[in-house]
């Protein structure tokens, strides 16, 4: 399972994604096999959590 | 004793007085060309000086040198083939080396005598997860199982092999693996070469078969794929036939021309189920049909060659340790520049635990990492906390008042 980071106000949108099973963050980067993973995961039809509301 | 040929070219008489009746006494041929007919066949006790052999072939067979044979000087301009084994208890100079399977380095695999263990010494591999939960526990190899979960433990070895990876089988365990990806930039020369993979083999009772299989990524380079939807084609898989004794075996590769983007290296075995154990160690790869001596480099050399797929920045003895530095982008969260130790392989997956942002005032735990920026030898780091953050106040990532602190960085194949 993997859940959307929320974006940041100073730096912009989010560049990674959340896996929840250890709470990494995982890179949007081809390379990243992590990220491959998670690109399977999605084209498997499944969907991310939501980013969490942060206050700022 | 006959004489076989009795100097009748000799130009001026020879008096039978200088010869006694068997060349029991030294004997000096001048300086002059002598020719040995065909009938002499050996000569004992020959002491020989400015030799040539101007042609043909010289053969020697059977020749033991069982005391000191000293060679002051001995050039070899032209080709020398030795077949067999050379032994040299001194010292080779040499100008120039060359070997089909190289001296230092050549082994391909990395962490193979599975010293390094940055994540964890010991972990239990969950039944049918993915390659990245079976990164646990000493680097660069992940361990996968089905049917029930195994334990993966770094064990002593033993001799000059100071460690090894033990699985500890469970009931219902179906099978076991161990892998280790070679990246594209590590294995690319293989690419239509014999390889030679080898390894120190043991299950302590019941099953004497291990699996070996050789793949390379098929289509992009360094993606091979998950357990489930591998992408990889298979080059060639064998069985090694092992016992409770820690054995050393090995296998030729052909490795195809169309093997340029990594290759894949697998041990499996069947049911590991209770009580049984299976010992891997002194794992390599190397260029050419023979297996040589198991390729140890130093410490820090083998850390730093783990560190580019996966490196861990520990707090230590310090339990304030400083992981990065940055300013706060509100009260929930930081932006952290952090410096890898290493180049990484590519951007990589990021966390961290027992770890605070703090400005001296306040240090929140953090409760989420997320990238912001993040390239191979850097990030900039967005790590949220509850509440407490001021916005653009210098802060730094530091461990809380936690030796077991650390930040770790992934990029495994």
């Amino acid at each position: 399972m993997y859940q959307l980071h929320p974006n940041d106000a100073v730096m912009g949108e989010a560049q990674s994604v959340r896996r929840l099973s250890d709470g990494a963050s995982i890179p949007f980067d081809p390379a990243n096999t992590d990220y491959q993973e998670y690109l399977a995961w999605l084209a498997e039809g499944n969907t991310p959590l939501p980013a969490e509301e942060v206050g700022q | 004793m006959a004489v076989p040929y009795t100097f009748g070219t000799a130009t001026a008489a020879i008096p039978l007085s200088q010869l006694d009746s068997n060349f029991s006494t030294a004997v000096t041929i001048g300086n002059t060309a002598v020719q040995l007919g065909n009938t002499v066949t050996s000569f004992g006790n020959v002491t020989l000086t400015n030799v040539t052999i101007s042609s043909g072939n010289v053969i020697v067979t059977g020749a033991n040198v069982s005391g000191t044979a000293n060679v002051s000087t001995l050039v070899v301009t032209g080709s020398e083939t030795v077949s067999g084994n050379t032994a040299v208890t001194g010292n080779i100079t040499a100008s120039f080396f060359t070997s089909t399977s190289t001296f230092g380095f050549k082994n391909r695999i990395i962490n193979g005598q599975m010293q390094i263990a940055q994540r964890a010494t010991s972990a239990t591999i969950t039944a049918a997860s993915t390659i990245a939960a079976g990164y646990s526990t000493v680097d660069r190899f992940y361990v996968y199982c089905t049917g029930a979960n195994v334990t993966a433990a770094q064990v002593a070895g033993s001799g000059a092999t100071k460690n090894r990876l033990q699985i500890t089988g469970a009931a219902s365990v179906t099978a076991v693996g161990i892998g280790q990806r070679i990246e594209q930039l590590n294995s690319y020369d293989l690419a239509g070469s014999t390889a030679t993979l080898s390894a120190d083999l043991a299950i302590s009772a019941t099953l004497t078969t291990v699996t070996w299989t050789a793949s390379y990524a098929t289509t992009t380079a360094d993606t091979f794929g998950t357990l489930a939807s591998p992408t990889v084609t298979q080059i060639a898989t064998g069985t090694f036939t092992v016992t409770s004794t820690v054995t050393n075996f090995s296998t030729n590769i052909t490795i195809p021309a169309a093997a340029t983007t990594g290759i894949q290296i697998v041990f499996t075995v069947g049911a590991l189920t209770a009580g049984l154990t299976w010992t891997v160690g002194n794992v390599q790869l190397e260029k050419g049909s023979t297996a040589t001596s198991f390729d140890y480099r130093p410490y820090g050399t083998e850390l730093a060659l783990c560190q580019r797929y996966y490196s861990r920045m520990n707090a230590n003895t310090g339990v304030y340790t400083a992981f990065g530095s940055g300013i706060f982008s509100g009260a929930t969260g930081g932006n952290m520049y952090i410096k890898f130790p290493t180049t990484m392989r590519s951007s990589p997956t990021i966390n961290q635990s027992n770890c605070v942002i703090s400005d001296t005032v306040t240090s929140p735990a953090i409760t989420a990492v997320s990238t912001t920026f993040a390239g191979t030898d850097s990030a900039f780091q967005l790590f949220t906390v509850a509440s407490g953050g001021t916005l653009y106040r210098p802060a730094v990532l530091v461990a809380n008042n936690n030796t077991a602190a650390y930040i770790d960085f992934s990029s495994e194949l």
